[in-house]
This record gives structure tokens, sequence and C-alpha cells, in this order.
């Protein structure tokens, strides 16, 4: 007689990857439907378990392969908003997307955004993502007020700046391998609109570039859209954009009495994988002349909708499936103040010379880091491109590109990566053996692990 | 129109789900459910997702006594437009050797469904328009080596829509019987192939389309009403030779 698991042990076999589609792994996916079921899964599954939200990490950083992963979206409940304070609790499985809607109806936002509102809240945390207003309101553990985390034995803490303030940092970039998040409280940003106040302003090559990234201006948000095809007297021709919040008084009269209404946009469905040509460099050069043509009439604010400025790529339902059945890579790195604008040079020479057809590569000027080992963001300049994936070429481009970087001190976002040489780690994140030894004491017989983790060797301590 | 929808067993996967779109709709929220902590939790989020009233009732149907205490809470701010069942639990398999566990797993998908209605029927019947929803299974179409125990419990739960249904056609009220397939929440969850489960969103859709419609018996995801019909129409001595689990 077949003997049927109760349901927080009962695992689905899945074939699983990241948002860049490679690599592919299977796993045994978990699934709790309530929090209160998570320590036991942790004391009781005999086999290494990783927590994933939405699996939005582009590399392998949300992957266990061959092991157990728990997956946290059946916990998406919100648990608390108040208003007065603009804090929100909700479960750690609860999409940007949810959050965004049940917000914003009360002028609420939150204070720091990646590009996709697929991500979770627990997968932000867990990779301490940053969003295009780095420079003024840091990354998404600046907005976290606390949280509760599950530890590898099937302990429940809460985690705040006060309270277990080592596990608190050590969980913000820590890629899940701290324990399982079950809810956080966030602090969120007061806006009167759904809308965006948006300005074009065109660069023509690398150095307007950068003076452009340099100059103070008054709007929260900014970001180059760099393209990398462009070469020659042109090259790192960029049109910066520079938004904010828009107010009601900014809208058209006829807006205004629905100023903060939801309007999520339809989005279009790819049925099957693109052919290979469709992120060609010839493909990517007509988008990037359409999209240097577009920002014609320099500086003229124009109201965008939410979805638009943050989530472009939202636009299409399955954006990876763009790049074909290969996947692709996205590389993105961070360079010290006195080092990033030669960093960001060399490196925009050497993908526009390779011709590798990025369609996205975007340049942000960073502000100071948090207080997390592994968190990415750092003062400086960051650039990150998606790179459709070509083999040996590829990886022998962006292997140079790694040392490049750790020699200067800048590091790879490990949420993107699926590549990187375990030799630069150290080199890029100076405190990760300080965090792997947090872990090896309260995780000693590695029951988190992921593949990313074996594959850098992430926790070792020695 | 926006009314009181009635979700008993709604800290389910299927049952939130439910209460969510009549909560999208602006419909007032009744949450039944056994484990007070979880039925407020799914209300808190309710109220925060869609700013609409919810009611949390404890409800336990493995307790005989929960009916009559529930009933009243439930009945508070006037009968419910649309009551909707969404209980169920397959039990352990080898429930059928363990006592306990058959009355638990009868309780649920069936006495405690039929125990609350003994209650709440005499102030719902003179609800003209009012509508009711049993989400049962194809479990219980046949009786299957596998989960006979929940299977049994079903079929009791459809007969009882069936008579139900008569009884009430006269007053206006319709009883929709819904038998699900395979839907993605817990209690597929790790059995079902996952391309083929619905996912909890999608059948909530189907339920209360059929509501809507005031449709007698709908299967969800459909193709099971064929699968059913076919494995119905095998005859019992070739039925009981079949590797069917």
């Amino acid at each position: 007689m077949l003997y049927i698991a109760p349901v927080p042990f009962r695992a689905q076999e899945r074939r699983l990857s990241g948002f860049a589609r490679r690599p592919v792994v299977r796993s045994r996916v978990y699934r709790p439907e309530w929090p209160d079921e998570v320590p036991a899964m942790l004391a009781e599954i005999p086999e290494s378990l990783l927590p994933r939200g939405a699996g939005m990490a582009y590399g392998d950083a949300a992957l266990n392969d061959g092991r157990g992963t728990l997956e946290t979206r059946r916990l998406d409940r919100f648990l608390a908003l108040d208003e007065a304070a603009a804090t929100v609790t909700c479960e750690a499985g609860v999409p940007l997307r949810d959050l965004i809607r049940v917000g914003l109806r009360r002028g609420l936002f939150p204070a720091v955004v990646p590009g996709t509102w697929r991500s979770t809240v627990g997968g932000c945390l867990a990779c301490d993502v940053h969003g295009k207003n780095h420079q003024v309101a840091g990354s998404f553990l600046d907005h976290v007020a606390r949280f509760r985390l599950a530890l590898a034995d099937g302990r429940v803490v809460e985690c705040s700046r006060q309270e277990n303030p080592d596990l608190f940092f050590a969980t913000a970039g820590g890629l899940g391998l701290t324990g399982v998040i079950l809810d956080v409280t966030l602090r969120l940003r007061r806006v009167g609109s759904a809308w965006v106040r948006v300005r074009r302003l065109r660069n023509r090559d690398l150095d307007a570039t950068f003076a452009a990234l340099e100059r103070p201006e008054p709007e929260q948000y900014s970001v180059a859209w760099l393209d990398v095809l462009a070469r020659g007297g042109r090259l790192g021709r960029s049109v910066l954009l520079l938004g904010d919040h828009a107010a009601p008084e900014e809208l058209p009269a006829r807006r205004r009495p629905r100023a903060l209404e939801w309007s999520p946009g339809g989005s279009l469905r790819l049925p099957f994988d693109a052919p290979g040509g469709a992120m060609s460099a010839g493909m990517v050069r007509l988008f990037n002349a359409a999209f240097w043509a577009r920002a014609l009439g320099d500086g003229a604010p124009r109201l965008w909708r939410l979805r638009r400025f943050f989530f472009p790529l939202e636009a299409v339902d399955d954006f990876a499936r763009l790049y074909g059945r290969r996947g692709f890579v996205q590389y993105q790195f961070v360079a010290p103040p006195r080092a990033a604008q030669a960093v960001v040079r060399a490196a925009v020479e050497r993908l526009s010379a390779a011709g590798l057809g990025s369609f996205l590569c975007v340049v942000k000027r960073m502000g100071p880091a948090s207080d997390a080992p592994l968190s990415f963001p750092a003062q400086g300049y960051t650039v990150a491109v998606d790179l459709p994936f070509r083999g040996e070429p590829l990886l022998s481009l962006l292997r140079g590109l790694d040392e490049l970087v750790a020699r200067e001190g800048g590091r790879v976002y490990l949420a993107k990566d699926s590549r990187l040489d375990p030799a630069f780690l150290d080199a890029m994140y100076p405190r990760r053996r300080e965090w792997a030894t947090l872990l090896d004491r309260l995780d000693p017989g590695r029951r988190l692990d992921s593949t990313l983790a074996r594959r850098l060797g992430l926790r070792e301590a020695a | 129109m926006i009314g009181t929808a009635l979700v008993v067993g709604g800290t389910s996967g299927l049952g939130r789900a439910l209460a969510g779109q009549y909560a999208a709709e602006g419909w007032r929220v009744v949450l039944a459910g056994r484990r007070p902590e979880r039925v407020a939790a799914v209300a808190a989020d309710l109220r925060l997702r869609h700013g609409v009233e919810v009611r949390e009732v404890a409800f336990d149907a493995t307790d005989p006594a929960a009916a009559a205490r529930a009933a009243p809470d439930i009945l508070d701010g006037g009968p419910p437009d649309v009551s909707l069942f969404a209980l169920g639990d397959t039990g352990a398999e080898g429930a059928f050797l363990d006592a306990a566990e058959v009355a638990r797993v009868h309780a649920v998908n069936f006495g405690g469904v039929a125990a609350l209605l003994s209650h709440l029927l005499p102030t719902l019947r003179h609800r003209r328009g009012a509508a009711i929803a049993f989400l049962a299974s194809v479990a219980g179409d046949r009786g299957r080596r596998g989960n006979f125990v929940y299977g049994s419990a079903k079929a009791a739960l459809d007969a009882y829509a069936q008579g139900l249904r008569a009884l009430l056609h006269p007053e206006g009220i319709s009883v929709t019987t819904v038998k699900l397939g395979w839907v993605d929440t817990r209690l597929a969850y790790g059995l079902a192939p996952p391309r083929l489960a619905l996912g909890p969103e999608r059948a909530a859709r189907a339920v209360r389309r059929a509501v809507r419609r005031r449709r007698d018996v709908v299967y969800v995801p459909w193709p099971w009403r064929v699968a059913m019909l076919l494995l119905r129409a095998i005859p019992e001595p070739i039925f009981k030779r079949l590797p069917v689990p």
C-alpha cells in the first residue's frame, strides 16, 4: 500500500531554471501552504533545501540541482498594513505586483523596485535588490524594518537591526542560504499618482553619458540605456532616463480623479521560443536605433505609466523566450568610484567589439553600500547587460571582464550569475568568509544549499 | 450584483481563491474554517487586498457540536446569497483500516457539511434566488481501490446535493455540484501531473461561472466529464479486475 505523505513533505519533481533559462536542473520541489509548516519541513525533509520565490534570479542562485527546493509562492498573504506609518507586513511569497496593487490605491509604493514585478518580497530581500534610485534610496534592505526567518534547524527567529542583527544583515543578499524568510515588514514610499514624470536625454558618446550621470538632477530615478552596438565616435551613446512619481496636479484634468488607479496593462504572450535570430545583432541594432530616435525632443517631461518606466520587460509575458532555447546570460558588475569610468569604458569597448548583440545594457550610478556582507550594491557605477548565450567566446569575454572588475575592487551580481570563476569571489566579496562562518555555526550540516553555493564554494569558511 | 458569499473551508487553496474573486467584485465574505488563526490570516489578506467586509467564523466539520455554534454566526448578517462548501480532505491512504480516519474523512467531506446545513437551511430556504454549491470530486463518481473512503464521502455529498436540489428547486434556489478533478492545491500536490492540474484561480473562475449560470452538475476541468463517463460505463465485473489505482 502506497503511503501518501502529508502535503508539506510531498514533493513534485520538476525541471527548474532561472530567468535567463540556463542552466536547467532537476529538483524536488516542496511547497508549504502556510508559514507554520516551514519549520517542520526544514527539520524533517531528508535532503538539503533552498528557498525559492518566483525564480526570477537569472542564473543558478535559486536552484538546488538534484536536491530539494522549498517554493514560497503560496505564502502570499498580506498580514497588516499601516497607512499612517506607511508600512506593510506580508508573507515572503507576495510578488511585488500584488504589493503595488494593494499599496497604490492608498498612495503607497515600494521604496525600491527591481526591473520585474514578479519577484517576491522574500526574493528581493534575499538578493538585496536595488532599483533606479539606489543613489538616494539605497537597496531593498534599507526599507525592511523586520522579518521572521526559519533557520536550518527549524527554529524561527525575529530579525531586525536591533534583534539578531547579524542574521538580519546576513540574510540580505544571502541568497536564501541563511534560512527561509517567512514574513517581512517593509516601509513604503508615499506617491501621489500611478504615473511617472519622465525626461529622456540623449548622450552622443560615453563621455557625454558619464557627464550626464554625474550631473545632479532633481529626479530620484535615473538610469542610462546604452547602445552597445554603437562604435567609433558613437561608442557608448545612450539615452538617460530620469523619472519621478508625478503629483496628481501634474496629470491632465481627466486623469486626476483617478490618479492612483492601477493599470497593469496587457502583455504579449509568446507561445513558443523565438528562433535564434530574434536577438541577432541586426534586430538589436534596429531596436536601439528606434530607442534612440524616440528620445528625440530632449528634455521635455512626459507622463508614463508605472509599468513602462519600472518594468518595461513585463510587456512581454515571457521575455526570456526572445532569446530562444539556448537562453542568455545577464552580466552585471559594479565598480568603485575611483576606477568606475575606466572599467565601464573598458567593458563597453570590449562588448562593442565583440558585437554579441545586447538588447539591454543599462548604466547607473550607485550610492553607498549597505552593511550586509553579501549585498551587491556599492558606491560607483554599475553596468548590466543581456547577452544571448553563444558558448565559449561569450564565456571568455566575461571572464576577462571579471578579472578587470575584481582587480579594480568591483564585484559581479551573484543573483544574476551562472558562470563566475570562484577564484575571483573573495576579491569581489571581501566579507564573504565572515558570512560563511556565521552560516557554519547556524547550519553546520548544510541543510540549506544551492547550485550557486556549491559552484562558487560560497559557504566555505576555511 | 453585490451580495454576501459564504465560503466554508475558506482557508483551503480553492476556498481562498473563491473568496478572493467574490471580494474583488466587492462582495461581502463570510469565511468559515477549522483553525481560527488561519481564518483570520485569510480574512486579513482579503480585507487588505479588496477593502471588503469579511466575517470570520470558526467551524470544525469533525466537531459534532460545531454546526450549532457556527450557524448563528454565519447568519448574523442575513442569509448569504451564495454558499460555497469548499472543504475536503482525501485522508491518508489506507484510511479504510483506521476507524478514526474513516470518521474524520467522512465528517470533513460530508457529515459536517450536512450538519451545518441542517442549521442553515431553515433560514436559507426562504432566500429566493440564493445559490448553494458543493465542491465534490470525481472520486465520488466511482469507488476506486486507492481512495474509496474519500470517494464514498464525496458520493454521499453528491446524493445529498441531488436531493437538496430537487427540494429547493421550487423555492428558486440553485444547488450546484462541482466535481473537481486535479486542482493545483495541497490535496493534489505531488500526486497530480503538474501540467494537468488546474491552477486554483482558474478553477475558482470555473466554479463561479457554474454558480452564476445555476448549473446542476459541472466537472472542473471539463474533460473529466468525458473521463468519468467512460470510467462509469465499465461494468463492475470488469472494473474490479482493472488496475485502476
